[in-house]
């Protein structure tokens, strides 16, 4: 009994003593997680880039080409729902520009019998109204600004902070109010991040905003994330006629330098806030040869029998606004000036900037793979637009002019349908119509495919369709007096060159 | 004698406006009293003082006298969790603020030897507090960095004699809780915290039966059933506040605006498990006793959160889905000085009820095995009992398969780990 009685007593005083100072150690970090499988890959995707990346068509953003945006063919072809992948749509008659001649935002472009006008126009103050999911609290997963440039995806948070209005302040891109959603949301703030540096030595310091898209996608945290971007930066001046003058291409060092502090940005961001690599997939820069905006200099003799000559000698391309300029009496007095066309020296920057951009991509490419934050690859957009055929490279005036020529008794309807199914750009002719963004996503899907060894369906370009009258019935008769060429708008000319500017 | 009666009750009263929780298993808090904590709370077939009125009412009736006793519990729980590693590295952690949280007990008993005995207490059996510290960057933010729920008991309750060695009590739970909850919405597009929302809630009264049986058919053998009924805790129209916190000072602000502003209101229902317990004590030396009880708490009832807001945008469900758990307790009783000084140790198993997907910033719940010493000294008509109790939590990791085991990215991936420290101190009085 004493010895029982002993150790009762000895228990507790011994418990005692070993608990009264109980803390609890850290634990260590598990290491039980596994990286994303394929499927999980697959069902989180989110994209970023410029007008090419919203589905922009016809000069406007609407939701006729948004739900056939490349991003969003991706997106269905991989299973995923509209609520997996958000865009910002827009109704009907879309965002255009805001240069129409009333002041008000402008709609899309259509094809309206006698030519190309603007579909209609929205007064600014009901832009809202437009917006069919503005109220989405989250980042939209299409993070496509029409517009954006390398700059604006780390710095444009609203249109006065795009650098659009640093060219002109009268001018600012409009589309990052309603798809960053900085003033109406999200607030911005600059913030400063350190990247590791490609070349080695210290660290690079990284400043974004916070509403910015670069911020937006790593919020949205994909493991799939397409990038098409740069385009701007090359294709901007070459749309201000003068890219030897004020308005030159990004500098190719600049270039290489934003777009390599953009995707290490991108990877280790997004890195950061999943915990595994991306797989990213880059597109390079198409050659403005291929878009049919860029007409070849005899074409547009051919067509406008233009008699008073260029500005500029050594002209190789014309604008595609011209065709509107030439049809107005006042303007029949003089050369053509000189913002309108590219002369050969003038081309030869252009494509010199895209071929030393492409090659960029292509090294970051390689770069951000090897650095293990991302499975990173990049698709040749330009050469695979400039595999197209003739006929889909061809603006549909021209498919339409040529078909009406050879059969008016069939009237316009039937010409414009047969011309719609044969190309694959809009009205604004550079960007793709239903069919072309089509073909853009197989590019991508075909590429996805070999990173990943997925199996994803491709489209069927073929099988979309493109209506450039946006259902508005053309007239029953034709109504074309001047040779064969329809008359553009001027409010259609205006909106398809200011939106890009 | 009504005096000293008065100023017991008083203290008990005082006590009951500071209370605190704090977690066992689930957020049930089965340390009623000081003594029966000294025992691992293995205490449904003793039941020898006034936390009867929680271990088994049907112990009043082999209590004799009129007895007031008062139990100071402090809890002390502590948390740990640090991120799982990923391809990402550098693991965020986050550490719970060491406070300690009072846990009152206070009862009075009456037994005149006669076939009824009665009594009622005020005891604190299920309740939660989990501080996280650095709120404003704690990784779980969003689904809480601040949470305590109170729910007190007072039950009154009548035993019956029903042979002299068989008695059956009966008695009521009327229940009252309170809850405080804070987190952080964060702003979708960059992170930061946006809407500091602090939702308090002072429940409706609830009442419930208690049943008590006790059998003591020797010296030596003891046996009982407890049971305490399942609740739902219905709160109306309680305050709920949203705070914009945007460095921005914009995507709080429109979305509080959106939602008609920072006050709202919500009613909820909170279910509380039924409780069940078998217990058996033998005494195998005329000094020392043991015990042993199973109890089954109904976690099954504790299937989810419904929060219903005024203004139906902000509706939330927090799904929980508990599964009923099991304990096994049990405690050994040492008479070292009879009449004078009782020396107690007790263990606990303590299985979780809380799925791997529930496993949160909430309650980072996982099985537990507890362990406990007390003594206890008797000077005239007064009884002053000490114990300790220490609550030693497995790890858990809410990762199931490779994957977070809640597809919820608001919920954090990776490892808790917690235990609790537990004074108690009780005072009782014989009148």
């Amino acid at each position: 009994m004493k010895k029982l009685w002993k150790i009762m007593l000895g228990l507790p005083v011994m418990l005692v003593l070993l608990v009264t100072g109980c803390s609890v150690e850290a634990p260590d970090s598990s290491t039980d997680l596994t990286a994303p499988t394929t499927p999980e890959v697959l069902a989180s995707y989110a994209s970023i880039g410029n007008s090419l990346t919203a589905g922009f068509m016809d000069a406007g953003l609407v939701i006729n080409g948004q739900a056939g945006s490349y991003p969003a063919l991706i997106a269905q072809q991989m299973g995923l729902s509209a609520a997996e992948f958000t865009q910002p749509l827009v109704r009907n008659p879309g965002i255009g520009s805001s240069d129409a001649p009333d002041g008000n935002a402008a709609g899309v472009i259509f094809f309206n019998g006698p030519g190309i006008a603007v579909l209609d126009s929205t007064r600014l103050t009901d832009i809202p109204t437009l917006l069919i999911n503005g109220q989405q609290l989250t980042p939209y997963h299409n993070l496509g600004v029409p517009g954006a440039t390398l700059t604006d995806i780390t710095q444009a948070y609203n249109g006065a902070s795009s650098e659009a209005a640093s060219l002109d302040p009268d001018s600012p891109n409009s589309y990052f109010d309603f798809i960053n959603r900085a003033d109406s949301l999200y607030g911005s703030h600059e913030e400063t991040v350190m990247l590791p540096n490609p070349a080695g030595g210290d660290d690079i310091p990284f400043t974004y905003q916070t509403a910015s898209m670069f911020q937006q996608v790593v919020a949205n945290g994909p493991s799939l994330l397409t990038v098409w971007v740069g385009n701007n930066d090359v294709l901007g001046p070459a749309m201000a006629g003068n890219p030897e003058g004020d308005y030159a291409p990004t500098p190719v060092p600049v270039f290489q330098a934003k777009y390599t502090a953009l995707l290490t940005a991108l990877a280790g961001g997004l890195m950061d806030r999943t915990g595994w690599p991306t797989t990213i997939v880059l597109a390079n820069i198409p050659s403005i040869s291929t878009i049919p905006y860029f007409i070849p200099v005899e074409t547009f003799l051919f067509v406008t029998e233009w008699p008073l000559g260029f500005v500029e000698d050594n002209v190789e391309m014309v604008r595609f606004p011209a065709l509107s300029w030439v049809k107005n009496p006042a303007n029949q007095t003089g050369p053509l000036p000189d913002h309108f066309t590219l002369t050969t020296s003038e081309k030869g920057v252009i494509d010199g900037a895209v071929g030393a951009y492409n090659a960029v991509i292509a090294g970051v490419a390689t770069a951000i793979d090897a650095s293990g934050y991302a499975q990173c690859d990049y698709v040749d957009m330009n050469e695979e637009l400039a595999a197209m055929t003739d006929t889909q490279k061809t603006h549909f005036m021209f498919l339409f002019s040529q078909i009406y020529a050879a059969d008016p008794g069939a009237g316009l309807t039937a010409a414009a349908t047969a011309a719609a199914s044969m190309t694959y750009f809009s009205l604004d002719g550079i960007h793709p119509n239903n069919m072309g963004y089509g073909l853009v996503a197989n590019v991508f899907i075909e590429k996805i495919n070999d990173m990943m060894g997925t199996s994803i369906p491709l489209v069927d370009p073929a099988a979309f369709t493109w209506d450039p009258t946006y259902g508005v019935p053309l007239p029953s008769k034709t109504t074309l007096t001047e040779g064969q060429m329809p008359v553009i708008d001027k409010a259609a000319a205006r909106a398809m060159d200011a939106v890009f500017r | 004698m009504r005096k000293r009666f008065a100023k017991v009750l008083l203290l008990a009263g005082l006590l009951m406006v500071c209370a605190g929780m704090a977690s066992a298993a689930g957020f049930n808090i089965y340390e009623a009293g000081a003594r029966a904590t000294a025992l691992g709370c293995a205490f449904t077939a003793t039941a020898d003082d006034g936390s009867a009125l929680f271990y088994n009412p049907a112990g009043l009736s082999f209590q004799l006298g009129t007895k007031a006793s008062l139990n100071l519990i402090e809890v002390g729980p502590r948390f740990k969790f640090i991120e799982a590693t990923d391809a990402a590295g550098d693991p965020a952690t986050g550490e719970a603020a060491y406070n300690w949280y009072l846990v009152p007990g206070a009862y009075y008993t009456h037994n005149d030897g006669g076939k009824l005995s009665y009594g009622f207490g005020v005891y604190a059996p299920f309740g939660l507090g989990v501080e996280w510290l650095e709120p404003e960057t704690w990784v779980g933010r969003q689904v809480s960095y601040d949470v305590t729920i109170e729910t007190v008991y007072f039950t009154p309750a009548a035993s019956f004699l029903l042979k002299p060695d068989l008695a059956f009590s009966f008695g009521l739970d009327v229940a009252h809780q309170a809850l405080e909850l804070n987190k952080f919405s964060l702003n979708p597009a960059n992170g930061d915290n946006a809407i500091d929302t602090k939702i308090e809630g002072s429940s409706n009264l609830n009442i419930t039966p208690t049943l008590g049986l006790m059998y003591r058919p020797t010296d030596k053998f003891s046996f009982g059933v407890m049971y305490h009924h399942k609740k739902t805790i219905a709160y109306e129209d309680q305050d709920a506040t949203l705070t914009n916190v945007s460095p921005d000072g914009i995507f709080g602000g429109t979305v509080i605006d959106g939602l008609g502003g920072s006050d709202q209101t919500i009613s909820a229902d909170f279910k509380i498990p039924y409780i069940l317990s078998f217990g058996a004590a033998y005494r195998f030396h005329e000094r020392v006793a043991l015990e042993v009880d199973y109890v089954r708490f109904g976690w099954s009832h504790f299937d989810e959160l419904a929060m219903d807001f005024t203004n139906d945008a902000l509706d939330q469900v927090i799904p929980f889905n508990y599964e009923d758990s099991w304990q096994i307790r049990t405690g050994l009783d040492f008479q070292a000085i009879p009449d004078k000084l009782n020396l107690m140790a007790g263990f606990v198993y303590d299985t979780t009820p809380q799925p791997l997907e529930s496993v949160s910033p909430l309650l980072p719940d996982s099985d537990r095995k507890d362990y406990s010493v007390g003594a206890q000294y008797f000077h005239k008509k007064w009884e002053f009992t000490m114990s300790y109790m220490a609550v030693i939590a497995d790890e858990r990791t809410n990762i199931e398969d490779g994957k977070p085991a809640n597809d919820d990215p608001a919920y954090p991936v990776g490892t808790y780990k917690n235990l609790a420290n537990i004074w108690a101190l009780g005072i009782g009085y014989n009148f």
